[in-house]
């Protein structure tokens, strides 16, 4: 009893004495020897809170950098609540931040060159996920909206498509926009085709529950759809849309777990992110899976690398480097790397909460 | 320096103190009997503040009050109409009992109580007890929380007539205008009754600004603040002599009011609004008895009450396909009774039995509909020499649960937990009081942590709570000059708090958490009176807090600060009553704060300094009339800080009033 009292007591004053240094600054990025890396991080931040960033990491000559706060530090503003998406249009960046109903758009140097705000019938809208075509960019708006900015002009029109739209992909002069529908009790399960030259609906696909995220086959030949479910009895799937025909297959069919994220790989690989939960609801460490997209067909896990926390996943095709988004919602988060194979290359802060999307700079 | 502060604070709280009369207020001043009915005391650990006190220091709500409280903290949502509630030494405000002249206020839904609708304008006194304590004549449930708020209307003193009415009117700043009426009649030499009614409007569309939007001159104005109430009450007091005392009160609270969110970056879009209409009444008896010709007195209070919360939430942001309208029907029943045993020789005791019914009714499509019969036992041993209190308690709470619908497999259909306490209080000399209380108290999962949609968890265990306290209290007096230091070290701990925790899609409420907090808080008063015309005082306190959570230690935020709780805060007053005006000055002093579990510059919240200024006087006329004029300017430096990111507080405000009374 008497060993048990010491060692609480022992305990609460080595912690005290560990929370008595000023700061708790986190550490620099980990050792990860890419030969000139140049990546951003978009970090979503917590809601209501403003805090949503971007990161910038360069390795050249060995000598890793990390400037966290990047749109801050370079414009003196705060990025806004709830950064969605970043896409790279030309020279320039785009980062949707969802809360605050903007789209900044950033130059090469990182200077804010304009600010958008869509508005509709005197509502601003919230802009989600995006994708450029032609000149182009569309934007998801969250109030049942696509948006179509000139990317020079910043001049814009609007469609009504279906409630919630999540992803926007644009393959072979269409438009496929998943509405996901996520907030109303009833969800939807529509992926809505926009034809890109009369910029209207044409028709819809009828997939899973509550679609999400969007990816598109190298060939052109199939979209693939992942969807959130309704979180109880219709679980979440990736399905794969032959554009030929409209018809819609599970392709984790088989498979356990449940799929997180997805992004297009190297090599014309799916990548699907798994996870799953305890019977206590914790997360489960999340492994990345290969799909084939040319031979339609599963072909397992990657390396064998599970990771705790996996929020998010982002792959770069060119070069075949997979990030994960690593995220328990409270710290600041981090960025796993893994190359093509899935073997582990290193790791590193995000500076950032919620780390959702990594991308290569050119 | 941190850990210098504390070890100053570590030896104050070792170091030769005097005991303190029976109450403390906030600022720790003697609370004298100007209204009828003297505030609650205890051995233990209290802050109290009589109307006097109240009057002095320009509270007007009861957040402006408690937050000048050592060891009480206010998390607000900014705004008139923002949510605030209230939490001790870092407890969650779930473990805050709340009483409102007896009455438990608090539903199972939510487990927690906005004190934003209170105003102080017809409140006798409010006490703060925190810990365990000598007082062993109280309900079981509030034996088992970490503190206990009570709010005690004004009783006025009958003696010179049976009539007495107050009408007020207030105002300030953004519109806000607050009239009331306040009506007690004397019916007969054993009956009394009183009526009030308070109203209040305000638009609340304060101004402020936003350093992060990169100009941080710009001033944006809060929409979507405004807030429209309506409070009546009444209540019957009678006095049977060797028959009793009955009372019966019942209070009714009708709001509407803007929910204005978070402030949001490049976007303001206030869409959110909640209507409430609440009621709460309550019987109670009590009665002195004796078991035997000539022996010692015990006595009992029984109490039946309901009470019911209608909320009605809608968002209207065009993201909802269909608008968000909810509608929450939380209802109470309880009956509590508390028996104080005649004494034997040195020894007491005493049984306390409270027994609640919750029920909650909503319009979400998955609510299961759940009903909670909750039983609280609280078995109290009490020794009292003139120089000793001790007291043991043993507490036990029982929580039966039905559910309706699909999910009532689910439910876990019996809680139980045994909590024991104890108190030991040692007055070596007559100016000193030394004491020391551990309690091991918890609190149930709400039937919002257990089924509220999706993300509600059906099997929470009850959240633990071990709390112990280690305190001194020193008086001295001489002629006019009076002191009173009272400072108390503590140290708590938390396990299997509940929190919302990211499962794969959506958040669930799980046990998860554990957070160790220590501290000391001192409080000093002053008070010298000058001439019989001129009173000088001054109340000064500090708080250390050290609470950090560990949860995990792999977590980057392992035995960092836990969000919101600054580890340096305190206050100070100084007063000037003179015969012809009373001049008040308080500063409340908040340190750095984190809103994220990590503690690193992203996450800091900056301190702030909240400086007001109050005036006033009482003219009075033919001794049974009186008028009572006062101005308030509040938050003097403009500072537009944040209690919780994203909720700027009001900037500089003035505010002023006048109560006719008789």
């Amino acid at each position: 009893m008497k060993k048990k009292i010491f060692a609480f007591v022992f305990a609460a004053a080595a912690l005290f004495a560990a929370s008595c240094s000023r700061e708790n600054v986190p550490q620099g990025p980990d050792v990860l020897n890419l030969p000139d890396m140049k990546l951003l991080v978009l970090n979503n931040g917590s809601f209501n809170k403003n805090n949503s960033s971007v990161s910038y990491y360069i390795q050249e000559n060995r000598s890793l950098t990390s400037i966290g706060s990047l749109f801050k530090k370079t414009n003196g503003q705060g990025l806004g609540d709830t950064a969605q998406d970043l896409i790279q249009v030309g020279k320039n960046y785009w980062i949707s931040v969802n809360v605050s109903k903007v789209i900044h758009v950033i130059a090469p140097d990182f200077k804010l060159v304009k600010t958008i705000k869509v508005v509709e019938a005197g509502v601003e809208l919230s802009p989600r996920y995006m994708c450029v075509e032609g000149g182009y960019v569309y934007v998801t708006m969250y109030e049942g909206y696509l948006a179509k900015i000139n990317a020079e002009t910043f001049e814009y029109e609007v469609i009504p498509v279906g409630p919630n739209p999540d992803a926007v992909v644009a393959p072979q002069g269409q438009l496929y926009v998943a509405a996901s529908g996520g907030l109303p009790a009833v969800l939807n399960d529509e992926v809505d085709v926009v034809d890109i030259a009369s910029f209207s609906v044409e028709k819809h696909l009828k997939v899973n529950v509550n679609p999400s995220l969007l990816a598109v086959a190298p060939s052109g030949n199939s979209l693939y759809v992942y969807s959130f479910g309704n979180y109880a009895e219709k679980p979440a799937k990736v399905e794969r849309v032959a554009l030929s025909d409209g018809s819609v297959s599970d392709i984790l069919e088989g498979l356990s777990g449940a799929p997180v994220s997805i992004a297009m790989g190297a090599d014309g690989k799916l990548l699907v992110l798994m996870g799953g939960y305890a019977p206590d609801w914790s997360p489960l460490p999340g492994q990345v899976y290969a799909y084939d997209t040319k031979k339609e067909a599963m072909e397992g896990s990657l390396y064998t690398y599970p990771v705790a926390n996996a929020y998010s996943l982002s792959a770069d095709a060119s070069k075949g480097y997979i990030f994960i988004g690593v995220s328990d919602y409270v710290n600041t988060g981090d960025v796993q790397v893994l190359d093509k194979a899935g073997k582990p290359l290193g790791h590193f802060s995000a500076s950032g909460i919620n780390p959702i999307k990594v991308m290569m700079v050119k | 320096m941190q850990f210098a502060t504390f070890i100053l604070a570590a030896v104050l709280s070792l170091g030769p103190t005097t005991p303190v009369s029976d109450t403390l207020d906030a600022a720790g001043i003697v609370v004298n009997g100007h209204v009828l009915g003297a505030p609650y005391s205890s051995e233990g650990t209290l802050r109290s503040s009589g109307s006097e006190q109240i009057e002095r220091l320009g509270a007007r709500r009861l957040e402006e009050l408690l937050r000048t409280y050592a060891g009480v903290g206010v998390k607000d949502y900014g705004g008139i109409g923002g949510m605030k509630t209230v939490s001790i030494r870092d407890f969650s405000s779930h473990h805050t009992s709340v009483l409102y002249d007896g009455m438990a206020l608090g539903d199972a839904a939510s487990g927690q109580v906005d004190i934003s609708r209170f105003s102080l304008e017809n409140v006798g006194s409010v006490s703060v007890s925190i810990g365990a304590s000598d007082d062993i004549f109280q309900w079981a449930k509030e034996a088992l929380s970490a503190g206990t708020l009570r709010i005690e209307s004004a009783v006025p003193d009958f003696s010179r007539s049976n009539t007495h009415l107050s009408v007020g009117l207030q105002g300030g700043s953004w519109l806000t205008f607050e009239p009331y009426l306040i009506f007690n009649q004397k019916l007969s030499s054993k009956w009394r009754m009183s009526a009030g009614s308070q109203f209040l409007y305000s638009r609340g569309d304060y101004t402020y600004t936003m350093p992060e939007s990169g100009d941080a001159l710009k001033r944006y104005r809060r929409e979507g603040s405004g807030v429209f109430s309506f409070t009546p009450s009444l209540g019957f007091d009678g006095d049977l002599g060797a028959k009793g005392k009955f009372s019966f009160k019942a209070n009714y609270h009708d709001s509407s009011r803007g929910l204005p969110g978070a402030v949001i970056l490049y976007t303001q879009n206030p869409t959110e609004h909640l209507w409430e209409r609440d009621l709460v009444c309550d019987f109670s008896y009590s009665k002195n008895f004796i078991l035997r010709e000539g022996g010692p007195a015990g006595k009992f209070k029984l109490s039946v009450g309901y009470s019911m919360n209608w909320d009605r939430y809608t968002d209207t942001d065009q993201k909802y396909i269909i608008p968000v309208d909810d509608r929450y029907l939380s209802q109470r029943w309880n009956i509590r009774g508390v028996c104080l045993f005649p004494q034997v020789g040195r020894f007491s005791f005493s049984l306390a039995q409270d027994l609640f019914i919750d029920h909650l009714d909503d319009n979400l499509n998955d609510c299961p509909f759940p009903t909670r019969e909750t039983s609280y036992t609280c078995f109290s041993a009490r020794y009292r020499s003139p120089k000793l209190v001790a007291v043991v308690s043993l507490a036990g709470v029982m929580a039966f649960e039905q559910l309706r619908g699909e999910i009532g497999s689910q439910a876990v259909p019996f809680r139980w937990r045994l909590s024991p306490s104890a108190f030991v209080c040692w007055r070596p000399a007559q100016f000193l009081r030394l004491r020391m209380s551990v309690r091991d108290g918890y609190r149930l999962p709400t039937f919002n942590d257990l089924y509220y949609s999706k993300i509600g968890t059906s099997d929470l265990r009850p959240e633990r709570a071990l709390q112990s306290s280690l305190g001194a209290s020193f008086e001295y007096s001489a002629g006019g000059f009076r002191m009173t230091y009272d400072v108390d070290g503590y140290f708590n701990y938390v396990k299997d708090k509940i929190v919302a925790s990211p499962s794969l899609f959506i958040w669930k409420m799980r046990n998860l958490g554990k957070v160790m907090m220590a501290g000391c808080d001192n409080v000093l008063t002053l008070s010298y009176r000058v001439a019989p015309w001129m009173n000088l005082s001054s109340a000064l306190s500090y708080s250390y807090q050290w609470a950090v959570d560990v949860s995990n230690p792999s977590a980057k935020n392992y035995a960092h600060q836990i969000p919101y709780s600054p580890r340096h805060s305190g206050n100070a007053n100084f007063s000037i009553c003179t015969d012809w005006v009373d001049l008040s000055y308080t500063l409340c002093a908040v340190g750095r704060r984190y809103t994220m579990g990590e503690n690193i510059p992203e996450n800091a919240v900056g301190g702030y300094l909240d400086h007001g200024l109050t005036i006033g006087h009482t003219f009075h006329f033919a001794q049974i009339y009186s008028i009572r004029v006062w101005l308030d300017a509040l938050n003097l430096a403009n500072v537009n800080y944040e209690v919780i990111k994203s909720y700027p507080m009001p900037g500089r405000q003035l505010r002023g009033g006048v109560k006719f009374s008789f």
